[in-house]
């Protein structure tokens, strides 16, 4: 554990570390906007990433070809 | 597993005989009729939570995440008969896979270690508006590497949280750890990442 984690986790709390992981915002905490932001970077890249397509034999597992998206 | 139906365009007319069944189009459903061997409902599973293993594991900077993920669904696809379990512990269950598999592919890549000290943010950063400019850094791929400055433990349970988008006790479960101690890991992971950001937003 070093110093300066020490000196940065004591302005953020357990409470807002969950806020900012579970996609909530800071109001007045402009300090942690970098963060914020980060994290949203992440969720957002999650939700717009396609799924890769799918490879023969995952579609021969299902025994049917995909239809069309 | 047999198909219960047979394969035709979604646009066609359905066929006259007994009613086909259009596959559900909540999560929980689409499993329940997966698991009685309708493969337009395993499509459709793959559809909506593909993309979000395929990000999972690019994150993680798995060697072939696309591939990775069509491994991922092809182990659910077999397994499918033994979950048991609510839509939330199906996604649970998914990922829990998911981050089996990226463990398999570090072992067998190995012998790297994840790349340390070159995050390469700095060369991206503009002088302008800083809004803009954190967005612009944001934006770039290179921001990735970000994740790299947290140890092993705290780079699994954020991306689990973030990028899964599991709850704390699903990622206990996942990790085999208590919930107090991924909330302990995730405080210090965002600790962390906000040391290394505030440098590179100063200097904006």
């Amino acid at each position: 554990m070093t110093f300066a984690w020490v000196v940065s986790s004591l302005d953020l709390s357990r409470h807002e570390a969950e806020e900012i992981l579970a996609g909530g915002i800071l109001p007045g905490r402009r300090d942690l906007e970098s963060v914020l932001e980060l994290t949203a970077f992440m969720r957002a890249s999650g939700e717009v990433e396609p799924p890769p397509p799918m490879r023969a034999d995952l579609i021969g597992l299902l025994g049917d070809p995909p239809s069309p998206s | 597993m047999q198909s219960t139906e047979p394969s035709t365009e979604p646009t066609r007319p359905a066929p006259a005989g007994p009613p086909r069944p259009t596959p559900p189009t909540s999560l929980g459903a689409l499993v329940a009729a997966a698991k009685l061997g309708c493969p337009r409902a395993f499509e459709h599973i793959y559809r909506e939570l593909a993309g979000q293993v395929a990000s999972y594991l690019r994150w993680h900077r798995a060697t072939d995440p696309d591939g990775l993920t069509n491994d991922v669904f092809a182990q659910v696809h077999r397994n499918l008969d033994r979950f048991e379990g609510d839509e939330p512990g199906f996604r649970s269950w998914v990922f829990t896979i998911a981050h089996h598999r990226m463990i398999d592919d570090r072992r067998r890549a190995n012998r790297q270690p994840p790349v340390q000290g070159e995050m390469g943010v700095d060369d991206d950063l503009g002088c302008g508006d800083v809004e803009e400019d954190a967005f612009a850094m944001l934006a770039n791929d290179s921001v990735r590497e970000l994740v790299s400055v947290l140890s092993p433990d705290q780079r699994d349970v954020v991306l689990l949280r973030v990028v899964a988008d599991l709850s704390v006790d699903d990622v206990a479960r996942l990790l085999d750890k208590r919930a107090g101690a991924v909330k302990a890991l995730q405080h210090r992971a965002l600790a962390t990442l906000r040391r290394h950001l505030e440098p590179l937003v100063a200097a904006v």
